[in-house]
């Protein structure tokens, strides 16, 4: 990496991760000078009650929590949480989920810093600081949250107070339903007549799969791994790519253990089918219909795919990971401006409003990262460097620094591929795949190359 | 695979400027944190090298520089600290840029704290998380390429009338910003720009394999050693190469973030020992115990110090060395890497504690005052996350083997 170029980085999150992370909270908010934070928790979360391990963390703190549930993102509601933030003097507020949620806490805390009559005026800087806000995510999320910037109303606020000061990452609060419903869209091919009632799939977001493509995880660990393999090969930023490079390998060995599992029911389909029953009485579900019966060598295969895809723990820490990632994303589109491929994504999504609107930012934009990482092709060796957090050590050392370009390319590709294979062609690989004609592409091509 | 712990936190809210000329945007810096009226705090060894002017000179007359005090001492003290905030106060500043080394760092956090918390008794603040707020805004601008201070949320201040050191640690003594501008690292003679390379070298390898290891610090580490190995030598044969010095410079700060992350280890216990008994110059020590560190630890941690072997010597090499040898190999770069300082430095860089030597030719370190230094380092805390423990005899016998330059065998090593 050549540092012929003057970088700036600035990240003012703090980062926890790890199962009891929450327990640190106390002593966190307390050396911030906070200690009556307002919990923001979007309804469903609320439902799971996952939040119970955030009160439990501040049992015997001498802290009060408060807790306030988002149901959507508008002037009435901000006023609401505004007027609970102001009347019981809460000094703090933590975003207990992700997406409105964290939105929702972002303005809240401009409003309630600054007063209402700020969100007239965006252009007022936010300089003089910000209450304590944490952001502990339930899910994917999407990448925006941790970033410095939050819009409304058509306006925009931006400011890297609007970082969050904490981002905590606990697995055991993460909802891992997104990940769980790519196997039920496996299994639900391969097995029509399989109860899926096992996994945790509600009809619903079963059928909202099939519908569109709008998988959380899938999407926020491409984004996320876009929008970072971007940064890090295009940019002479050390601090920048440290982080990026621990999110590119976040996403893909998330994405490694995902397609590995998948694939391994995809093969055994076979098994699956004739020990169905097997299974539906290991999942504890289906006890009364199905007795324990006695197992041979296939249904043991059988049982052992099952504890793969149903084994929470795994999932908590793949759904961690992607959240993770999702975060650094946040952070690398603070610092690093002209992002082509979240400019091209953009410009993809209103010019083909049709042909795009089942296809999620994150798909698009890394359907799209191989071609937009060639036009760096001046900066060959940092398109090389690549390689190394998106395959391992061994595998970069390994391909001589002439192929390494290709490699890396390829190893996009191939993820892309298998994607393909185990969402059964629901996430695209190639502009071909999504349906927009090819005649509209070089004039889209075009235009994306003047904003950028 | 990314090894991730049951529990770990990373921070560095330090804005990080870095280029060729961006002393210049201080201004606009203090401007953003609402400041205009800054002290400059340095001392007089980077004034007398000029620096001091150029920053100056760089800021311009768009903000008024209320004062430039340049008495501050190598081991930054208490009446030091008091009397600058006094002189801050009298001035009317609002702000500090900390324009030098470790120990300038260290008193400007020290006069911050006074400043900011409106008070006369700094040991109302030792310790760490005794501030709760906020300091003013403090703007670091390092002048050597190694202690990292300039992204630590510590201060060590002596308190010499009592014959002790003084800790102070808090998020809030982060400095707002880093501005690394490779003119203040231009003019850095080769024997100090080796030993203050190794110094941040080691920073990140301790990082790397130490007991506090977390994915954001390792990946960190990795840029900042990929970029020392890039660059040291290439600087030490064309010492006005800018991009150099500024990767050089860009990679002690990434490594100061790496060690406040992941704590340092025996390398550090040990190179504050042979500091404080014989005077050494840390960044020589750290050179010279680096290889020693990373063998004391290998049969605990021979894959990740193996793992460390692709920064440091480069992927064909790593490539080519078989799974079981990249540790041993990793260490034997490093020597090879001491010798060639060594030569670069026309024999400067020293390689055994038993070579060293001070300005007038004397021996640094008296193989007599090995158990001493042994005995000191007993009571040094960094070696809380050094992977293997040790006791007095294990000090001792690192010391002899770094003394004589030879390496260290590794069958007697109580394995705990
Ligand atoms: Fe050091």
């Amino acid at each position: 990496m050549s540092m012929t170029e003057r970088f700036e980085f600035l990240c003012r999150t703090k980062t926890l991760s790890g199962n009891r992370s929450m327990e640190h909270l106390p002593f966190e908010l307390s050396s911030m000078d906070a200690k009556k934070p307002f919990v923001l928790i979007s309804s469903s979360d609320r439902e799971r009650g996952c939040h119970k391990s955030l009160v439990r963390a501040f049992e015997g703190s001498g802290v009060s929590l408060g807790i306030s549930t988002v149901t959507s993102l508008d002037s009435q509601s901000l006023k609401a949480q505004y007027a609970l933030f102001n009347e019981r003097g809460f000094d703090s507020i933590i975003a207990f989920g992700t997406g409105e949620v964290v939105d929702m806490a972002k303005l809240l805390n401009i409003v309630a810093f600054y007063g209402p009559e700020i969100l007239r005026n965006p252009e007022k800087s936010l300089n003089g600081g910000l209450y304590p806000l944490v952001y502990i995510p339930t899910g994917a999320g999407c990448g925006m949250e941790t970033c410095n910037e939050i819009s409304f109303n058509e306006k925009t606020f931006s400011s890297p107070a609007l970082m969050p000061d904490i981002a905590l990452f606990a697995p055991e609060i993460m909802d891992t339903t997104s990940i769980q419903e790519i196997f039920g869209i496996r299994l639900q091919s391969d097995i029509n007549d399989l109860d899926t009632n096992f996994l945790n799939i509600n009809e619903t977001s079963n059928s909202n799969i099939k519908k569109n493509s709008a998988n959380p995880f899938i999407n926020s660990g491409l984004s996320s791994l876009s929008i970072c393999s971007e940064a890090y090969a295009m940019s002479n930023n050390p601090p920048a790519r440290a982080y990026a490079s621990v999110a590119i390998s976040m996403v893909m060995e998330s994405f490694a253990s995902l397609i590995m599992e998948a694939k391994d029911i995809l093969s055994s389909n076979k098994n699956i089918k004739s020990h169905k029953n097997c299974m539906l009485g290991k999942s504890g579900t289906n006890k009364t219909s199905i007795k324990k019966r006695h197992l041979k060598k296939s249904d043991t295969k059988a049982m052992h795919l099952i504890s793969c895809y149903s084994n929470k723990k795994r999932l908590s820490e793949n759904m961690t990971k992607i959240a993770q990632a999702s975060a650094i994303s946040g952070y690398i589109r603070a610092n690093i401006k002209d992002i082509k491929c979240i400019e091209i994504a953009n410009l993809f999504t209103d010019s083909h409003p049709d042909a795009m609107k089942n296809i999620p930012a994150g798909q698009c934009m890394a359907m799209l990262l191989p071609e937009i990482l060639i036009t760096y092709e001046e900066k060959q060796n940092l398109l090389g460097s690549l390689l190394l957090p998106l395959s391992d050590q061994l595998t970069y050392a390994a391909t001589p620094l002439p192929q390494r370009r290709d490699m890396a390319l390829h190893s996009i590709r191939t993820l892309l591929n298998d994607l393909f294979i185990i969402t059964d062609g629901r996430v695209p690989r190639t502009i071909d795949d999504t349906g927009i004609p090819r005649d509209n592409l070089s004039t889209l091509m075009e235009q994306a190359g003047r904003q950028s | 695979m990314i090894v991730i712990p049951d529990y770990y936190e990373f921070y560095c809210g330090v804005n990080i400027v870095a280029g060729h000329d961006v002393l210049e945007r201080i201004p606009e810096l203090l401007g953003i944190m609402g400041a205009d009226a800054p002290m400059i705090l340095t001392d007089k060894g980077v004034k007398l090298a000029g620096l001091a002017d150029i920053l100056t000179k760089a800021i311009g007359n768009d903000i008024s520089i209320k004062t430039i005090e340049d008495d501050v001492p190598p081991d930054s003290d208490l009446n030091t600290v008091n009397n600058l905030a006094g002189i801050y106060r009298e001035k009317g500043c609002d702000s500090i840029i900390a324009l030098g080394g470790g120990s300038v760092l260290d008193t400007a956090k020290g006069v911050n704290i006074l400043v900011s918390e409106k008070s006369d008794n700094i040991l109302d603040f030792k310790g760490s998380g005794a501030l709760k707020h906020k300091l003013k805004p403090l703007i670091a601008v390092p002048t050597t390429a190694g202690t990292g201070s300039e992204v630590t949320m510590a201060a060590v201040i002596a308190d010499k009338a009592n014959d002790r050191k003084l800790l102070f640690g808090s998020l809030f003594l982060l400095p707002d910003a880093a501005v690394i501008d490779s003119r203040m690292t231009m003019t850095l003679p080769p024997h100090i720009t080796a030993l203050t390379a190794m110094d941040a070298l080691t920073h990140a390898v301790e990082a790397s394999y130490c007991l506090g290891r977390n994915p954001l610090s390792d990946s960190y580490a990795h840029e900042a050693i990929e970029m020392i190995n890039r660059d040291l030598l290439k600087v030490l044969k064309t010492p006005d190469d800018k991009d150099g010095r500024l990767a050089l410079a860009t990679a002690a700060t990434m490594a100061g973030i790496a060690f406040s992350n992941s704590p340092v280890g025996m390398v550090h216990t040990l190179g504050h020992s042979v500091g404080s008994v014989c005077h050494a110059p840390h960044g020589t020590c750290m050179a010279i115990l680096l290889p020693y560190g990373m063998e004391y630890n290998m049969h605990k941690r021979e894959e990740r110090i193996g793992e460390i072997l692709l920064p440091l010597a480069g992927p064909d090499i790593f490539a080519a060395t078989p799974f079981n040898l990249r540790a041993e190999k990793a260490v034997a770069h490093i020597r090879k890497l001491n010798q060639e300082l060594s030569v670069a430095t026309g024999g400067i860089h020293g390689t055994s504690l038993g070579e060293l030597k001070d300005r007038d030719g004397n021996k640094m370190v008296l193989k007599e005052k090995l158990p001493d230094i042994a005995k000191t380092a007993m009571g040094d805390g960094t070696l809380f996350y050094n992977p293997e423990d040790m006791d007095y005899e294990d000090f001792l016998m690192v010391l002899e083997a770094a003394y004589e330059g030879v390496p260290l065998d590794r069958s007697r090593i109580k394995c705990g």
